[in-house]
């Protein structure tokens, strides 16, 4: 199997975004190097692994500092090594990268990726740090750092009520005229965020719908544009593209999160706010219990089950299955109360409005050709 | 018919040298960073950000 293992070393972030899922944010508790090095050797020491890719995710690993990051790079070089060598992932708010960090992400072949919500009016509208101040210039200039150096990655951006009250060539032009790759997130009710926040809703559909259609045309006329969920969907469409059914992967139950904490858990990492509530029972203290033995425990099985069975429910009855791949689990839980359901919002709002528009957009030009 | 079956039945119905704007772009982008596997099935590990092949800069 091909591991994922999603670090979250503090649950502290410096930025306090409006529609954040990332529960405990202001606390500064920092994960023991001794947790990674369980993980890793555990990893390892099972003949199912194949490769083992480590992301950074929340609350804000830069906060860690470089000193963490190099002692973990360096622990892996030793534990893991080109057996089973993966990828470096980061995913930051960007405001602490300066030269040294670009320089060590070049030099250990890192993928960051920076969130950034596009135009400054927009960007600042969500996503503001604790005291209430701007963070796009500082978010800004640790892209261009990056892109100076030659580190590989792109830019997520949230899209909420305020960016779809403007139009959508706003955002468009701004990734197309600084040449950046990007991605899109539908805000939504999950996790730390489930009261909503700046969260779409089914009264923005139509709304949204128009926007995303805009979006898309522009994507399509200009050749060299990127938007990872529009190319995603086209090579899904059309791609060589690995139709096996692995619903432990199509689950999300192939990504190990470690938390400050010391505790794991298996899933989408958007369970974490679940984790440490209605799925308290899926954690465990990696000093205690092996990252494989905890896959043959009853909690763990039995979601295993309903994950597998909401797939099943998506393929069995969702025309959009092969676009969309099974939902997610986090958005199935927060929403529906259990994994083992099919639609949710964003299905609704995002990934069967943006395949319905690309074959309508198909459709179109081949009607008049 | 799934959705994803529909584009493929409809633009495999025009000749390649009359494919709209818009479906090349689409069946090019198909092409792009092929990845051999799928990455794990959660959204922000697939290309941008997490486990990308896509360089800073493929817009320019």
């Amino acid at each position: 199997m091909n591991l994922l293992v999603v670090l979250h070393p503090t649950p502290f972030c410096n930025l306090n975004c409006s529609y954040c899922w990332a529960p405990d944010r202001q606390n500064t508790s920092k994960i023991d190097l001794d947790s990674i090095r369980q993980v890793l050797e555990q990893a390892v020491a099972d003949a199912r692994l194949d490769r083992l890719d480590l992301c950074w995710l929340t609350g804000e690993p830069m906060m860690m500092g470089i000193d963490h990051f190099k002692a973990v790079v360096e622990m892996y070089e030793q534990v893991v090594g080109d057996a089973h060598r993966g990828r470096f992932v980061l995913q930051t708010n960007g405001t602490l990268i300066d030269e040294r960090w670009a320089e060590f992400f070049k030099d250990k072949n890192f993928t960051v990726g920076v969130s950034i919500d596009g135009p400054q009016h927009i960007h600042d509208a969500q996503r503001l740090n604790w005291s209430g101040r701007s963070t796009f210039d500082k978010t800004l200039t640790g892209i261009e750092l990056l892109k100076r150096h030659g580190v590989r990655g792109g830019a997520l951006c949230v899209i909420t009520k305020a960016t779809i009250a403007y139009p959508a060539d706003d955002l468009f032009a701004f990734f197309a005229d600084r040449g950046i790759a990007w991605s899109y997130l539908i805000a939504a009710k999950i996790g730390a965020n489930k009261d909503g926040g700046p969260a779409l809703t089914v009264d923005d559909k139509a709304n949204l719908t128009a926007y995303l259609s805009r979006l898309m045309d522009l994507w399509g006329s200009s050749e060299s544009s990127y938007i990872r969920d529009f190319d995603q969907i086209a090579r899904r469409m059309f791609g060589e593209f690995d139709e096996s059914e692995d619903f432990d992967n199509l689950g999300c139950l192939d990504i190990l999160n470690l938390s400050a904490d010391g505790t794991a858990f298996w899933g989408n990492p958007e369970l974490m706010s679940a984790a440490y509530s209605s799925l308290n029972n899926l954690r465990f203290l990696v000093s205690k219990t092996s990252i494989w033995e905890v896959r043959k425990t009853s909690p763990y099985v039995d979601f295993e089950i309903l994950t597998h069975q909401g797939v099943a429910r998506c393929r069995d009855s969702c025309d959009y299955f092969e676009t969309c791949r099974g939902g997610n689990p986090a958005h199935k839980l927060y929403e529906n109360g259990t994994v083992d359901s099919t639609s949710h919002l964003t299905c609704e709002l995002n990934d069967k409005t943006i395949a319905s528009l690309m074959l309508s957009k198909i459709k179109a030009e081949t009607l008049v050709a | 018919m799934s959705v994803a079956e529909q584009a493929r039945v409809v633009s495999g119905e025009v000749p390649k040298a009359r494919l709209g704007s818009f479906t090349a772009k689409v069946k090019a982008s198909s092409k792009k960073f092929p990845t051999a596997r799928a990455f794990n099935n959660w959204h922000a590990a697939n290309d941008v950000g997490v486990g990308s092949d896509c360089p800073w800069g493929t817009t320019n």
